[in-house]
Formats: structure tokens, C-alpha cells, sequence
């Protein structure tokens, strides 16, 4: 990692800095430039789709292994290789049309809060 | 490629006429010629039609890797593309004929999505993945991967042909999106094609392309010619996407099978490693595909729709005819191939039939 550094003929005393704001001024932009930021399709009965500049992590903020641009989460919650999709939505006839009533005093409590 | 060994006189004769092209073999043609119409006429079933699916099949070859000893300009000689055009015309026509189609949705992105769906979860055709997860001995295995290796050493390609074909937006992004990921995103060991070798090596296999091409019944290699007769031909180009579409709609749960079938035998996660990845990246693909490609060329060539839905049809088609004749195979303890593979030789067509049974 130094080796480059070593061989400068800068002072040492301005290494530090110097490498600093490298690093600082490096990061955004080697994200590659003109990646769009992350953009959802939520697929009917299906997966969320994930495409452009995202990054998965655990709650540690461990970054989950990813092997391709574009990513499918599971989202019916029968995934056998969760986070992503396997596609156990179309077996389990996965139907995101459906929506679950919202009992009275939940929906009343809503509407108060909303104002 | 190398030459597979002919199986009868159309397939003879093409063989002969490509390895000895040239001046004054004018009359070769005219009797490829009349061979093609009087097999073409005569034959009972053009999708098992050993010679004729050879035939063509060889043909399409010369648009991939080429035939061994063959020149490369036999490509685009005239005359071969004459005799193709003969064989694809009949091939096409017995496909529109007995391929089940359903009824047209409107010509949208998630109308046709939805039809394309509704088509493969109603895809009740014969399981070989629950065969192969259950009960698949490593010698059907072995079949296994020799049938699916003439597409799958070479997957991706036949779609490929469509990319110029497909106009500029959502289709052709949708596309070249799958197909990035099919050749592995830029890292050949992740490349799809790559990845099926590698697990052909793991069950003793030779994975050079074509090595077992003449242990393969002419359903298989009807399967592969009917992806590159939907690819190769402009015209064509909504069924080589409804194609794609259907190929990527029938994977991620199969292949789940289908690995669970090689870890039944112990084998590791390098061997699986193909099928445990097209569980994820189809169920990544038949979003794209459905929605994006098939759904998006719809939307912009609306005249394309009917064939969208007849490419994917195809794929469902054929495979259930697949699967009818590998399972009977299977259950009656006979081999799925044209002969059973001999142990560690290399293949040899069609000799040493006798010891089939009882290895099973």
C-alpha cells in the first residue's frame, strides 16, 4: 500500500495529509462515474429488482456476498437463499395484489395521527 | 467442432460436400438437394428425425465454432444456405403447427409479463429436475449433462444473434443486461458456459464442445436448432426473445432441483456450483426478460407479439418432449443417449449397446 509513497520525493511531514485527502477525494468518484443511483422495481408477485449504486449489508454493516450488477430480494419470504430470490414466490403463488385489512382502531389511530 | 458421424444419407452426404468443397462438385449440391426433399417428404417426425436434425444442426454449426476441417467461408456459401432454408422452412412449419399457443395478451409490458408467467406455471409436462433430485443414479447424471451440454457448452450464444436485431431501448437493454451476466459479467471463471464445464469435468466428462455429439438423439439437437433458427433468422427476432424469456421463466426452481440431485451424491459444491448459481441469476433474468424483453419488444414492435408468445411456447414444448422420452428412458433402466456412455473411454457411437441395461 506505502510502496508508492516511499519512493516520493515529497517531505515526510506532509505524507499523512496528503494521503488523506486522497483517499477522501478518491471515494466518490471510483464508484464509477455515470452509476445511477439505486433504483427498485418492485415486480408484481415477484422480487424487488435493485439496479445501479447500491451496497447490501448485514446490521453490522458486513457487506452480503454479491455476485452480479443487478439483484433480486426475496420478498414472498420463501427464498431458500435469502436475501435474493429463487423464485419459490411462483410456487407458493406468491400475490402481491393482496392486501391485508386494516383492522378499525389500527386504520382510526392512522387517521388521527395523519391529522 | 469436430465431424459428428453421419446418421444416414443427408447427413452423409453434407458431410462429404463440406469436407470437400469446391470447384466441380456442383452436382453434390444437386443431389444434397434432392436428398433433403425426398427425407423431408418422407419422414414421419422431423423433431426425431436422426439424419435431418443432424443435418441441419451441422449447418447452424458453421455460424458457431465452425466444423473441424471445414473452411470458415462455408458460412455463407450459397448453396448450404439454400439447403438450410429447405430444412428450416419444414422445421419451422411443423413447430407453428404443433406448438400449443395461447391467447394473445395486449401488446404491453405487463400483459405479456403475465402471459408469459401464466404459460410456465402451467407447464405440467413430465419433471426431469424431480427426477433428477430423487432418483437419478450418477450415471443418468452423466446423461444428463451430455443431453443439456449441446446447448449449455455454448449458452448464451444462440440468444446473442438477437442483439443487433432488437431496436435501440428497453428490449435490447433488457438483453444485453442477461446476457453481460450469462458470460459471466466480465470474469470468465464466472461464465456460464465455463461453469457447465466445470461441472462436466466433476462427474469424469470431457467438456470440450461437441465431444459427445454423437450420443445426442436428434430431440436434443432439434432443441438447440430451434433456438438457432429463432436467433439466426432477423424475421424471427420476437421468438428468439419470447425464447429467452420462457428459458429463463423454467430455471431458478429446476436448477435448485437439479443441484440438490448432485449433492444426493456427494458431489461438491464445485460441481453444484452451476446450478446453484442459475438459481440465483434466473430469478434475477425472468424479471428482465419477461417484463423488460419480451414485455418491451412487444410494446415497441407490437406486429411482434404473436411471435413473442410462440418462442416461448417452443421452449415449453420442446422441453416437455424432452422430458417424456429422458424419464421413459430412465424408468425402464435403459440409457437416454443414442448409446450409453462407455465408462472412461471416450463415446462411441452407437456399438456397444448390450451393457446399457445393467448398469442402471
Amino acid at each position: 500500500m506505502s510502496a508508492p509513497e516511499t519512493g516520493s520525493p515529497a517531505d515526510d511531514g506532509s505524507v499523512p495529509a496528503a494521503a488523506a485527502t486522497g483517499t477522501d477525494d478518491a471515494a466518490p468518484w471510483q464508484k464509477r462515474e455515470g452509476t445511477p443511483p439505486a433504483s427498485v422495481v418492485a415486480c408484481p408477485n415477484g422480487p424487488l429488482l435493485i439496479r445501479g449504486d447500491f451496497e447490501i449489508v448485514t446490521p453490522d454493516g458486513v457487506p452480503v456476498p454479491r455476485d452480479r450488477e443487478t439483484v433480486a430480494l426475496c420478498r414472498c419470504g420463501g427464498s431458500a437463499i435469502k436475501p435474493y430470490c429463487d423464485g419459490t414466490h411462483k410456487l407458493m403463488k406468491f400475490d402481491t395484489s393482496r392486501r391485508r385489512p386494516v383492522p378499525e382502531p389500527a386504520r382510526r389511530a392512522a387517521e388521527d395521527a395523519a391529522g | 467442432m469436430k465431424i459428428p458421424a453421419p446418421r444416414g444419407h443427408v447427413s452423409a452426404t453434407l458431410i462429404d460436400l463440406l469436407l470437400t468443397r469446391g470447384p466441380g462438385r456442383e452436382h453434390s449440391y444437386e443431389t444434397l438437394n434432392l436428398l433433403v426433399d425426398e427425407a423431408l417428404a418422407a419422414t414421419p417426425d422431423l423433431l426425431r428425425d436422426e439424419d435431418l436434425q443432424l443435418t441441419l444442426f451441422c449447418l447452424y454449426e458453421l455460424h458457431y465454432s465452425g466444423l473441424d476441417g471445414v473452411e470458415d467461408a462455408a458460412e455463407w456459401d450459397p448453396e448450404l444456405i439454400r439447403v438450410r432454408a429447405r430444412l428450416e422452412a419444414a422445421f419451422e412449419g411443423v413447430l407453428r403447427r404443433t406448438v400449443p399457443v395461447p391467447e394473445l395478451p395486449s401488446p404491453e409490458s405487463e400483459a405479456v409479463a403475465k402471459t408469459l408467467f401464466d404459460l410456465a406455471a402451467d407447464d405440467d409436462g413430465p419433471s426431469v429436475s424431480r427426477f433428477i433430485a430423487g432418483k437419478a443414479s450418477v450415471e443418468q447424471l452423466r446423461e444428463f449433462l451430455i443431453l443439456r451440454s449441446v446447448y449449455q457448452l455454448k449458452e448464451a450464444d444462440p440468444h446473442s444473434w438477437a442483439i443487433p436485431r432488437l431496436p435501440v431501448g428497453r428490449a435490447k437493454a433488457a438483453l444485453i443486461e442477461i446476457q453481460a451476466d450469462e458470460y459471466g459479467g466480465g470474469r470468465v471463471e464466472r461464465m456460464h458456459s465455463k461453469l457447465f464445464g466445470t461441472t462436466m469435468e466433476g462427474l469424469g466428462l470431457d467438456s470440450g464442445y461437441g465431444y459427445y455429439i454423437d450420443l445426442v438423439p436428434a430431440l436434443t439437437l432439434a432443441s438447440s436448432n430451434a433456438m438457432s433458427l429463432f436467433g439466426l433468422n432477423r424475421r424471427l427476432r420476437g421468438a428468439i426473445a419470447g425464447h429467452l424469456a420462457a428459458f429463463e421463466m423454467t430455471s431458478s426452481i429446476p436448477n435448485s432441483f437439479y443441484a440438490r440431485g448432485f449433492r444426493r451424491h456427494g458431489f461438491s459444491d464445485d460441481v453444484t456450483y452451476y446450478f446453484d448459481e442459475h438459481v440465483e441469476a434466473d430469478a434475477v433474468h425472468e424479471q428482465i426478460a419477461a417484463r423488460d424483453l419480451a414485455g418491451g419488444l412487444a410494446a415497441a414492435e407490437p406486429e411482434l407479439l404473436a411471435d413473442i408468445i410462440f418462442g416461448a411456447a417452443t421452449v415449453l414444448a420442446l422441453d416437455a418432449l424432452l422430458g417424456e422420452d429422458q424419464l421413459r428412458a430412465w424408468k425402464a433402466g435403459e440409457s437416454a443417449l443414442l448409446a450409453p456412455l462407455a465408462h472412461g473411454a471416450p463415446a462411441e457411437p452407437a456399438v456397444s449397446a448390450a451393457a446399457a441395461g445393467a448398469t442402471a
